[in-house]
């Protein structure tokens, strides 16, 4: 019998004498209640049938056609087959979410607190899996490629293509930019508002790019020498400038902009618009992979052309056709032919560079994919699908279209990969050693949702259906047939490991679902992805999100002088920019600052006001572009987000937006080599409890003193001190409870060290305006135990101590009066005065009053210019300690009475109250005259009255009569005494006649005082 | 199939009287002379078969003794279904931050908890400051277990396990788990009756 399968991991077959055969099954675990079973018998054929059985069995279990049933279905396998000494998870070859991947993985572990441990066993595998993710994708990334897009977003109103859309389409130079990197905020020029749109740099690039050129002076010269070779003699002559790159790369050479944003090491700055590190991956303390060179991905047709062509184009039509038959069936690509038309023709001379790769119609819906013909075949897998979500939720009038790609680097770029790394380093010659390049997955979702002021949560609803409903399948796919590229094969891994009854059950149950049902390689099922599953989406088109403020103040705030300044209002009370602030939609989003004009609604023909908008309809953001990237994969820069009011086809204007994503350059089968491997050193993580041990380099940590607003850090580090691979997690200490103190962060919250690693664990301590309102109530001595939890084993503690310092700011206005001296010479709680013996008015505003009136050199720029935030602290500091201030009322120096504006205006922005209780905002917007404006304050409380009193006294004293100053100066106060700007004033967004919040209206009640 | 138990136990004491060594003992009997102060939660199980074969597992959580950690004990007794309330016979003042931890048992943990009050190092007995009489009159007025140990030794140690797991209610199990492998894996799943998942790979089955 000795052809009897061996490999099954059941059934062994021995000969016994007299022609019996015993036959064990063993399940290959140590599991309870599976010890190996012994079946003896004389009946060869009774014997082929249970053997074929257990074969077929095996086989089904190796089938788990859908991703979320196996655990049910054949759950009563599970004890016959996976042997957790042999089991070697590996990485999914599916996209993990890039929702989770935004959020710490700590937020998605198993609840748990001190004392009470969650579900360790699969808290490991999430930990685990995101580690060797994380770890296989640095070790094995040779570089970066850098796509350069395009998006567009068009609300056509059904009108046909006749004018001119270059302006959207190519950008470029014809559109105003503000080049230089030196610009750390946005220009403020005056220009119209109905000028070309104009394009500002982040102000947080130009910080990068200083930062990127620091750390990446060697790239820099090599990606030059790359992308320009062919132009250098042409470049060198027209701009000497360009000359030094050559030879010595020049961080803030303007030639190369969008390559000063090349950020190549693994910072976690290294996203675009991000503030905060996403990313959860634990930095040890071993070698982070080297950095690596960034390669521009195709050359230009015009060499000196600084901006590079973009490599992909996508373009969101909404709109398409408004006619009814188009709502019921659209079969017609007509419309879909006419914009391709135009599209191509506003290249101009670049058209022949690039082909459409791919469209997809729902109704007046359209989203349109145009690449370089050089990169068509860097392009696979290309996948459509569209949802409805208008009448009855299904009909296509509203909902969703988008395409997804897989997007495999060029070899070229592999060979211009190696000369970066030849060039970047002096000695020996470097190799790549990438045979096939590993894909990267691009998502576009154009989608059109409800319309209407007050239809904002339909709007928020639309968006979690699209989330869930558009869902691609790889068996519909639009071009190419094979599923390759992204189903990462790897059998012969597979089989290397052994035959394993039911890994696709256990693996379905960990982070990253899916991704075994075609690794088996023996079947194909059609595989089905959600728009989250890429390494980069971008969601664009037509929100129909408006402006939460009302009509009259929007058209007063575009129409004012300084309009571009007054837009931080406006974009503040936006509502897609507010419900992603709040979490109701588009969370993990990223949205450029907005500085263009509203886009919709503009008349034709129909009455219009100023600046072309239609009077019906309150101007509003309707065309954004958004996107959301993975973080471990890929890094985004947006250089551009506009709008182009000189294409006036429709009651819309289009939007366009420029990127740089830079994705990874690694070998597909390394990295799930590396994978494997990785996996392979923490097996059993799960059975090691006891003998894993850690240890804390300190047990306490004294953060010392506490200020409010000024950053503190210390840190210590967790080591493996064991011999075995140790997970942590940090728990709360009540169940539900925060990891930290409101006023603490640490920079890991999870991780996972192999045996002798250790991580920096950094506390960072940071009191804002929220934290210190509430620390000003508390005592001084802020101590807490933060507790690290080895998963299935120990908790340790660590200890930390701080000592805050209280501050005049972020009290009410009712407590500074209370304030028996200078805050920080207040022993305790008690000391404050009783009601009788309250003073009049906050003594700290009054200081700030009293030495800005004798100040004998005031400025024009008072209020107006930007405070210099140190002089502004030590300000603060003198207030807080009661010490005389160290700055002369004589002096010239035009910060010093700047700084002390500033002071004022903080100080009283971070009051927990507005100046003006929310109460009688109502009665302040409605007053008509100086005489009902002074009669309202008598509803004031007393020491609101003083501060309003003595303050815009002061400002009436400072404006000395001039209606453009005094204007100037009203809005610069009304979000300070109305708080209007602060997030929890906007919290009723779903309820618009909540609260009118009216810039304007509060505006001109400040008037009635100062002017 | 004999019947299998599942109990919380944690241990509590003032600094340095050999909570961490007492559960060596139990766990693994080994003992180490230079131990250092536990900083933290150690969590451990050990199985303990009684004459009619029934198997009581304990969960145990051996606590940190310093006096700046004790604002997280709660957090470790509650739940609890035994407390070990450790001091040092050769000093007195233990038997004192003893009887402050049962009196916050009392007070605080599950009524039905039971607690054993542990005299340790008995093997140190010439250095005596606290008498036998003295404790066991104590534990009876408050209704406790009470024994003397020797984590050096070993002497008492597996006894007064044993005695504890004598003394719970083992007709009605604290935990009704049945099958074996893994915890289900809903992710953030609340199930407040949940024991810590994960540790009876090796056991017996009982189902």
């Amino acid at each position: 019998m000795a052809q009897l399968p061996q490999d099954l991991n059941d059934p062994q077959v021995t000969n016994l004498p007299r022609s019996r055969f015993k036959v064990t099954i063993d399940s290959g675990q140590t599991l309870v209640g599976s010890e190996p079973l012994d079946l003896a018998t004389d009946n060869i054929s009774a014997l082929k049938d249970v053997l074929a059985e257990c074969r077929r069995l095996k086989e089904l279990s190796e089938i788990v056609p859908e991703v979320n049933s196996p655990t049910q279905t054949y759950s009563w396998l599970a004890s016959y087959a996976t042997n957790n000494n042999i089991f070697i998870p590996s990485l999914p070859s599916s996209f993990p979410d890039l929702r989770d991947l935004n959020q710490p993985l700590s937020s998605r572990l198993s609840l748990a607190s001190a004392g009470t441990p969650g579900d360790d066993l699969n808290d490991i595998v999430l930990i685990r899996d995101e580690w060797a993710h994380s770890r296989a994708r640095n070790q094995c990334r040779r570089g970066r490629v850098r796509l350069n897009l395009r998006l567009g977003t068009f609300n056509v109103n059904g009108k046909m293509p006749t004018q001119d859309l270059a302006a959207w389409v190519r950008g470029g130079n014809t559109t105003a930019r503000l080049e230089s990197s030196n610009d750390f905020l946005p220009a403020v020029k005056e220009i119209s508002p109905l000028s070309l749109g104009e394009v500002v740099k982040d102000p947080f690039d130009s910080q990068r790019d200083g930062e990127a050129s620091r750390s990446n002076v060697k790239s820099t010269s090599a990606f030059s020498t790359m992308s320009y070779s062919s132009a250098a003699s042409t470049s060198a002559l027209r701009d000497p400038s360009t000359t030094s790159t050559f030879s010595v790369a020049q961080p803030d050479n303007t030639a190369f902009t969008p390559l000063s944003s090349t950020v190549t090491s693994n910072a976690p700055t290294n996203s675009s618009i991000s503030s905060s590190d996403p990313s959860e991956t634990l930095v040890p303390a071993i070698p982070e992979s080297p950095e690596v060179p960034t390669i521009p991905i195709s050359k230009n047709l015009d060499p000196t052309e600084s901006e590079p062509d973009f490599d992909i184009l996508v373009l969101g039509f909404e709109e398409l056709d408004l006619s009814t038959e188009a709502l019921l069936y659209s079969t017609s690509t007509a419309r879909e032919d006419a914009w391709t038309v135009a599209v191509f023709a506003a290249l101009g001379e670049k058209a022949e560079l690039y082909e459409k790769l791919a469209s997809k119609q729902l109704v007046g819906m359209l989203v349109m994919v145009i690449v370089k013909k050089s990169l068509r075949s860097c392009f696979s897998n290309i996948m459509t699908t569209s949802v409805g979500a208008g009448l009855l939720g299904l009909m296509g009038n509203k909902g969703g279209t988008a395409v997804r790609l897989t997007f495999s680097p060029p070899t070229s770029s592999l060979e211009d990969l190696d000369s970066a790394l030849n060039d970047a380093s002096s000695i020996g010659h470097f190799q790549h050693g990438i045979e096939d390049p590993g894909p990267t997955v691009l998502t576009f979702v154009v989608s059109h949702l409800a319309a209407f002021d007050e239809m904002v949560a339909k709007r928020n609803t639309d968006f979690h259906e699209l989330s869930k409903r558009l869902v691609f399948d790889s068996s519909i796919l639009a071009t190419s047939t094979s599923t390759g590229a992204v189903s990462t094969t790897n059998s012969s891994q597979r089989n290397s490991v052994g035959p394993m009854l039911s890994q696709a059950i256990e693996d379905t149950g960990s982070a990253m679902p899916g991704g075994l049902a075609v690794s088996q390689g023996l079947i194909s099922v059609p595989e089905k992805f959600g728009v989250f599953e890429s390494d980069i989406l971008f969601w664009i088109v037509n929100l129909n999100y408006r402006i939460n403020i009302p009509d009259a103040d929007v058209r007063g705030l575009l129409s004012s002088e300084s309009w571009k300044e007054k837009l931080e209002i406006l974009t503040h009370f936006d509502q897609l920019k507010t419900s992603i602030r709040e979490k109701k939609a588009f969370e993990n989003f990223h949205e450029h600052d907005i500085h263009h004009l509203p886009t919709y609604r503009f008349g034709g023909g129909i009455a219009t006001d100023s600046l072309g908008y239609d009077v019906k309809r309150k101007p509003a953001w309707t065309d954004r572009i958004l996107h959301a990237y993975s973080p471990i994969t890929t890094k985004v820069n947006q250089s551009s987000y506009s709008g182009h009011p000189e294409i006036t086809i429709s009651d819309h204007r289009p939007v366009s937006a420029d990127f740089q994503v830079d994705v990874d350059l690694f070998d597909k089968d390394q990295l799930h080599a590396t994978a494997t491997s990785l996996f392979r050193q923490v097996q059993g993580l799960e059975d090691l409890q006891e003998r894993a041990q850690a240890k804390l380099s300190h047990t306490s940590i004294d953060m010392g003193d506490i200020c409010y607003k000024r950053k503190k850090t210390a840190s210590f580090t967790f080591q493996n001190h064991g011999k075995v691979p140790l997970s942590f997690r940090f728990l709360p200490i009540e169940m539900h409870g925060e990891l930290f103190p409101s006023w603490l962060s640490a920079s890991h919250t999870t991780g996972l060290l192999l045996p002798n690693e250790r991580v920096e664990i950094v506390l960072t301590a940071f009191v804002d305006n929220a934290i210190a309102s509430r620390l000003n109530l508390g005592p001084r001595d802020l101590n807490c135990t933060l507790i690290i939890h080895t998963l299935m084993g120990k908790d340790h503690f660590v200890a930390v101590t701080a000592k805050y310092q209280y501050t005049c700011f972020a009290n009410k206005l009712s407590r500074l009066t209370q304030l028996p001296g200078p805050i920080r010479t207040m022993k305790s709680h008690n000391d404050l005065l009783g009601e009788s013996r309250v003073i009049n008015a906050p003594r700290e505003i009054m200081r700030l009053v009293n030495w800005l009136m004798s100040c004998a050199h005031p400025t024009e720029d008072l209020f107006m210019a930007e405070a210099d935030s140190e002089i502004v602290d030590d300000i603060r500091e003198h207030l807080d300690t009661g010490n005389e201030f160290p700055y002369s009322h004589d002096t010239r120096e035009p910060s010093i009475p700047i700084a002390f504006g500033g002071a004022l205006v903080e100080l009283l922005t971070s009051l927990p109250e507005y100046v003006v209780p929310k109460e009688l905002h109502g009665r302040c917007v409605a007053v008509t005259n100086r005489d009902e404006a002074f009669e309202t304050l008598d509803a004031f409380p007393p020491e609101a009255v003083n501060v309003w009193i003595s303050v815009t006294a002061f400002l009436h004293y400072v404006v000395q009569g001039s209606s453009l100053r005094s204007e100037k100066i009203a809005a610069t106060f009304a979000p300070v005494f109305f708080g209007f700007l602060r997030d929890d004033m906007t919290s009723s967004s779903d309820n618009p006649s909540a609260s009118i919040i009216t810039p304007l209206g509060y505006q001109k009640f400040i008037m009635y005082f100062i002017h | 199939m004999s019947k299998q138990f599942q109990f919380k136990l944690v241990l509590l004491g003032e600094s340095a009287v050999g909570k961490s060594s007492l559960v060596l003992r139990f766990v693994k009997d080994q003992f180490d002379d230079y131990r250092e102060s536990t900083i933290g939660a150690a969590f451990l199980t050990q199985t303990v078969t009684l004459e009619d074969q029934t198997t009581v597992k304990f969960e145990i959580w051996d606590t940190a003794g310093q006096e700046r950690y004790k604002s997280l004990a709660p957090m470790y007794y509650r739940n609890a279904n035994c407390a070990v309330v450790v001091y040092d016979i050769t000093q007195s003042a233990s038997l004192e931050k003893a009887r402050n931890w049962i009196r916050e048992l009392q007070r605080q943990a599950d009524p039905s908890i039971v607690i054993a009050l542990c005299g340790n190092k008995s093997d140190l007995s010439a250095r005596r400051q606290v008498s036998e009489e003295e404790a066991k009159k104590y534990a009876e007025e408050e209704g406790l277990m009470w024994a003397e140990t020797s984590a050096k030794t070993g002497e008492g140690v597996s006894e007064i396990f044993t005695a504890i797991a004598k003394k719970l209610p083992l007709t009605a199990p604290p935990s009704a788990r049945t099958g074996a492998g893994r915890a289900p894996t809903g992710p953030k799943s609340v199930d407040l009756n949940k024991q810590p998942a994960g540790q009876n790979s090796n056991e017996p089955c009982n189902c």
